[in-house]
């Protein structure tokens, strides 16, 4: 009896020891896309209401979390660049051979017309300063067993108050996220899914963006092609080669 | 009725002091409604005038999706071939005797960057011509000139002229001869970085306008927004306002004639909402009003005639043992009241009509109170004299001066022959 009892204390101790925390599992689905470089070939698709399917195709260059370049390789948009420099972001258009650095309010607005907003895009590596992160419970989101974490502002300069993430368990893959407002106003909602393996690693090839504050839209991303930790061009993330 | 009128006439005369506190307390009342409905309705004239031709037009025709979102003006909801849409309509006698004016315009809020300032403006494109007659800018122009339509190129960048309002030069800290860059979202949901170059500043006296306005040609605002040619807005104006939502529906009924303009919609400027729709609600709201303080200068008349009604019991007694029936003397004590009314009405529509004169002409100056407003009204607002606003006045005096007078001149022909003569 007295065995059982010490077996008991040792397993919940021990499960208490070794059991995940929010931060945990968030630094696990980094490392898992963990790499120095990466370039994607991705399609974009833009809903809107009472309006065609929109397409954009486009290649990303990144270097680690705080530089990208992006060019489009649709006909319509081959005019337009973006170039990322930790939290600056420029976009150049060749038509008009002009550069504008978005910032202020502009960030809010979506990237192309999507759901996606530059916001977006320049917050996703600052969460851990920004956030207080907690695990939740445990749930099953379309068939997969999965971590919630929430995650809460710590500061004022954030876009989003609350985060809520469904993780998958075995691969620390976000499978959905949901975005709120301090007043609790659900923002935004992202969702994951059509994994696929590089180097042992699950990548989501294909994510659904849907702003809440807007009737009727959605942006789907879909991964057509992805090399890592490749070399790249050296001046590939300046000024120069943006307008070039 | 002769002899009763006289009588009435007679009696209003016998106690001169007591006739004129009724007919000034009336007299007051409606001075009162005719300044204000001089006032509101100089005030709703002059937000329907700038309303329409900054804004809304008397009709609009415009894509049913872009109507349904209006207030964030989509550049993706347009009226193609806009050019077609107008001859279409223009090739109708009866359209065209009834419209003064076709224009096509585009719209699209930006975030204006300059020199580390930032303002929200609303970037119009118009026909440069048209809108002489519409925006009127080219009349307010205060430094360099209005646009000449052309694109100019520095250093083999393109600058498409623009004019700006002097308020938001101010904000920006813009000059004629700067030039800007904004980010645009076209129609074709891509991303286009044109420059802009001021060319001229305005000051309409609108606050609406002048900061928040920037103004180009239709075809820059076309070519910069990837419209295709196409414009969001076809804007009609007409030779008679008020029938507006008759000829929006007849164009509407016209447009549906063809399959290809079958998805758009007319729309008039009692529909589009906004400013106008809220006035059209408050102008009951102020019709209720002058009734209410018609009211209170009348009930004067109640107390006084009550008065009367007592003080002359005996006579009202021997009257009516002299054969008076009692609808007789229900109408001799209303005819006393009613004309006392009356005559406060008159001298009071007159008093306050003498006041308006000057306020037509001149104005009086809001600015100081509209500084941080964007009304589509002007900084003077000038009060509205009409014929039909001072009729409706005299008789609305009249009418409530003889309701008020129904209950003392009820009792007065209630009264007991017997029972009035016997009170000494």
């Amino acid at each position: 009896m007295m065995k059982e009892k010490m077996g008991i204390c040792l397993l919940f101790f021990s499960s208490l020891f070794f059991s995940l925390t929010g931060e945990e599992i968030l630094r696990k689905v980094d490392s898992n896309l963990n790499f120095t470089t990466a370039v994607l070939t991705m399609r974009m698709e833009i809903y809107l209401p009472n309006q065609p399917v929109r397409v954009k195709r486009l290649k990303s260059w990144t270097e680690g979390s705080a530089r990208s370049y992006v060019e489009f390789l649709n006909k319509e948009d081959k005019h337009t660049r973006y170039l990322k420099l930790g939290k600056q972001m420029w976009v150049y258009d060749a038509e008009e051979n002009n550069t504008f650095l978005i910032s202020g309010h502009l960030l809010k607005q979506g990237m192309m017309g999507s759901d996606i907003s530059y916001e977006d895009a320049l917050e996703a590596d600052e969460i851990y300063e920004k956030y207080t992160i907690k695990l939740d419970q445990e749930e099953t989101y379309e068939g997969r067993a999965c971590y919630v974490v929430i995650l809460t502002a710590k500061v004022k300069e954030v876009s989003y108050y609350q985060r809520k993430m469904w993780v998958d368990k075995e691969y620390f893959v976000p499978l959905r996220e949901e975005r709120y407002a301090s007043s609790g106003k659900l923002l935004k909602v992202l969702e994951s899914g059509d994994l696929k393996f590089f180097d042992g690693k699950a990548y989501a090839t294909r994510s659904v963006v849907s702003d809440k504050l807007k009737a009727g839209t959605k942006t789907v991303v879909i991964i057509e092609d992805a090399s890592f930790d490749v070399p790249l061009q050296k001046d590939i993330f300046t000024r120069r080669y943006l307008e070039r | 009725m002769l002899p009763l009128l006289k009588m009435a006439l007679r009696n209003i005369q016998r106690n001169r002091r007591r006739s004129l506190l009724a007919i000034l307390s009336v007299g007051l009342s409606l001075m009162m409604v005719v300044v204000l409905q001089g006032l509101v309705d100089g005030l709703v004239e002059n937000i329907m005038k700038n309303s329409t031709k900054n804004d809304t037009g008397h009709i609009r025709i415009v894509e049913e999706e872009y109507f349904k979102n209006i207030s964030t003006m989509p550049i993706q909801y347009l009226v193609y071939n806009p050019e077609e849409v107008v001859a279409f309509l223009e090739s109708d006698p009866k359209m065209t005797e009834k419209i003064t004016l076709i224009t096509e315009r585009i719209k699209f809020p930006v975030l204006l960057q300059y020199k580390g300032n930032n303002k929200a403006a609303l970037g119009i494109g118009g026909d440069v011509e048209k809108e002489k007659s519409l925006l009127m800018l080219d009349r307010a122009i205060v430094e360099g000139r209005y646009l000449s339509g052309r694109v100019q190129q520095q250093n083999e960048k393109k600058l498409r002229e623009v004019i700006v309002g002097k308020k938001m030069a101010e904000t920006l800290e813009l000059k004629v001869g700067d030039s800007f860059s904004l980010m645009l979202s076209g129609a074709d949901l891509g991303i286009h970085i044109p420059r802009f170059l001021v060319v001229g500043i305005f000051e309409t006296g609108l606050n609406m306008l002048d900061e928040n306005l920037f103004f180009l040609g239709i075809d820059d605002a076309k070519e910069v927004l990837k419209t295709s040619g196409g414009v969001q807005e076809i804007l009609i104006m007409l030779k008679r306002y008020q029938e507006a939502p008759y000829v929006a529906a007849s164009i509407e009924k016209k447009l549906k004639e063809r399959e290809e303009f079958a998805y758009l919609r007319a729309v008039d400027w009692k529909s589009a909402g906004g400013f106008v729709g809220m006035l059209e609600q408050a102008m009951s709201i102020y019709s209720l009003l002058y009734v209410v303080i018609t009211l209170l200068g009348a009930f004067i008349i109640t107390n006084i005639m009550m008065m009367i009604v007592l003080e002359r019991r005996r006579e009202i007694g021997i009257l009516k043992s002299m054969g008076l029936k009692k609808r007789e003397i229900l109408f001799l004590f209303t005819l006393e009241g009613t004309i006392l009314g009356g005559i406060g009405s008159v001298a009071g529509v007159v008093v306050g009509t003498l006041i308006n004169i000057p306020l037509a002409i001149y104005g009086l100056d809001f600015s100081s109170s509209l500084q941080n407003m964007n009304f589509p009204m002007d900084n003077v607002v000038k009060w509205m004299i009409s014929a039909g606003s001072i009729v409706g006045s005299m008789f609305l005096g009249i009418m409530v001066s003889a309701i008020m007078s129904l209950i003392p001149s009820r009792h007065a022909a209630k009264m007991k022959a017997v029972d009035a003569i016997r009170s000494i």
